[in-house]
């Protein structure tokens, strides 16, 4: 969510806060934060092919950038609150606002049950909590099917509750597990709001969360054993959002203004295997997408001829797979690479499907500072085109 | 068959002079005398805190022979895997930052003061302000 000057400073207010009550209480404080700088450019003749995320990307574009601050304290072995703000810019989204990235209280009571409140992260695929920590990967993008960077600032965390826990057995290994239930910030300036207006086809359009409910499984095999370093994972999520359009031209029989409800379904079965110093791994997303439309609404926009509500209904209702696999090698301490396949596949819709090849490099040049280079070779219904990033990151 | 035999012998004396003989370490007043694989795997991935009924903290060297050795032969993850851990820990707000040390002394010396400290140095280095701790 885009915060008003007001809530900036409360934020603000918020950290400090954190800050100067651990110092007071002496009490097990830790803070963190992160700096990082992206260029991007695409190439093949490709001014037509920049996304609604990073327009003008063929000129060379600096407008990548994010700033995070947080901080946490154990009040008590079971008890820790924190909370961390971002600022970013990104393409055309961002601007950067000063926001709440995360920030909630953790009771764990056991090992089996935690529980946490506020604005906490939420696990849909096994990289959608730590979508922020850029220094805790190789890549600089994650595969743009499943984690697609123009959703990343309201996807990653859900105003509401967790409840988490494991369960832990020496020859079974470890099951994580996450229940969560919220709601979502969706910023003003996203993609669905605008495009809810299309081209003046409506005058206005609204997208707002509604609810959020996912669960999220995460299976590691058990130490020492011969699937040691296996990960598997299942997720699922219900989104629900209100949405509405408007006309100020209104039409006899049909009213000016339509509101309704959106839907989306998402399904995510994640595997990973680390051995020492290479990693592999690969997930697959089903996304259900569209709007929840009576049929007698449909035939009266129909009956008088408003194409704009048949290519709107059209643009909205998606049926998604999504998947890749990936392949990490950490060649020196200092030096990993990375090669990743990913596809997208609308079903009905095969005229936007591509497939895209990474890869990636990395290099730490002490601990706290790292640069990335990627290139990203796509083909899709128009030809291949490739975007280059370069990254450097400050981290403390 | 033989030369094959000595080289694989030699290797092995070479690379155990490299890394050394790595051992758990707790404070004397801690206790500890004891842990599962899979409890040490879980407290150094930030997921547990206790060994039994009592409650740890981990703490790491900061790098070198030793350090890679225990992420090696421990963990078996490199270094830079485990730090990556950490970082997505702390960066999401469930845990915080491990404490790192520079050297085995400031290692011994830290967990013999701290009865919640669980570490690790080369078993040449120990001295009588710590204990071992036994994997089982």
């Amino acid at each position: 969510m885009l915060l008003e000057r007001k809530n900036k400073v409360f934020l603000i207010c918020k950290l400090s806060v954190l800050f100067s009550f651990s110092e007071v209480f002496c009490l097990d404080f830790s803070y963190n934060g992160a700096l990082t700088q992206t260029y991007l450019q695409t190439t093949g003749n490709q001014s037509d092919k920049d996304s609604t995320t990073f327009p003008n990307t063929d000129e060379g574009s600096w407008k990548f950038t994010e700033m995070l601050l947080g901080g946490s304290f154990e009040i008590n072995e079971k008890l820790r609150i924190g909370a961390q703000a971002i600022s970013r810019v990104y393409g055309n989204y961002g601007n950067y606002d000063l926001s709440l990235d995360w920030g909630y209280a953790d009771y764990r009571h056991n090992e089996y049950i935690g529980l946490r409140l506020g604005k906490v992260k939420y696990a849909l695929g096994i990289y959608n909590e730590s979508r922020d920590v850029d220094s805790a990967r190789t890549s600089i993008l994650l595969s743009q099917g499943i984690y697609d960077e123009g959703n990343r600032s309201f996807v990653t965390a859900t105003n509401g509750a967790s409840i988490y826990g494991s369960f832990e057995k020496d020859k079974f290994g470890v099951l994580d597990y996450q229940f969560t239930l919220g709601n979502i910030d969706i910023p003003k300036d996203f993609v669905m709001n605008e495009f809810l207006g299309i081209n003046g086809l409506w005058d206005s359009g609204r997208f707002e969360g509604k609810w959020l409910a996912g669960m999220h499984l995460e299976y590691s095999a058990p130490w020492g054993s011969k699937l040691d370093g296996l990960k598997l994972g299942f997720s699922h999520s219900e989104f629900r959002a209100d949405a509405g359009i408007t006309t100020d031209a209104p039409i006899p029989n049909v009213p000016a203004n339509y509101d309704f409800t959106y839907d989306i379904s998402t399904t995510i079965f994640s595997v990973e295997y680390t051995q020492y110093k290479y990693t592999l791994g690969g997930e697959f997303m089903f996304r259900q997408l569209g709007p929840d439309v009576p049929d007698n609404v449909i035939s009266n926009y129909q009956a008088v001829n408003i194409t704009a509500w048949d290519i709107l209904l059209d643009e909205l209702t998606r049926d998604q797979r999504a998947y890749y696999l990936f392949g990490a090698y950490q060649v020196t301490e200092k030096y990993s690479a990375q090669l990743m396949w990913s596809s997208i596949d609308h079903r009905n819709r095969s005229e936007s499907d591509s497939d895209i090849y990474t890869l990636s490099h990395r290099y730490d040049w002490t601990e706290n500072i790292v640069t990335k280079a990627e290139y990203h070779h796509m083909y899709d219904e128009d030809g291949q085109w490739g975007l280059f990033l370069a990254r450097i990151g400050y981290t403390f | 068959m033989n030369k094959n035999y000595f080289l694989i012998v030699l290797i092995f004396i070479l690379s155990s002079s490299c890394f050394g003989d790595i051992v758990l370490i707790a404070s004397k007043a801690s206790g500890i005398k004891s842990i599962s694989k899979s409890e040490l795997v879980s407290i150094y991935s930030g997921r547990g805190k206790r060994i039994g009924s009592k409650s740890v903290k981990p703490v790491m060297l900061k790098g070198g022979d030793v350090h890679e050795a225990f992420c090696k032969i421990f963990l078996k993850r490199s270094p830079s895997s485990v730090s990556k851990i950490w970082k997505k820990l702390v960066f999401t707000g469930k845990a915080s930052m491990i404490k790192t040390l520079s050297d085995e002394a400031d290692m011994i010396r830290q967990v013999s003061s701290h009865s919640e400290y669980l570490g690790y140095v080369d078993r040449k280095n120990i001295n009588d302000d710590v204990v071992i701790v036994e994997v089982r």
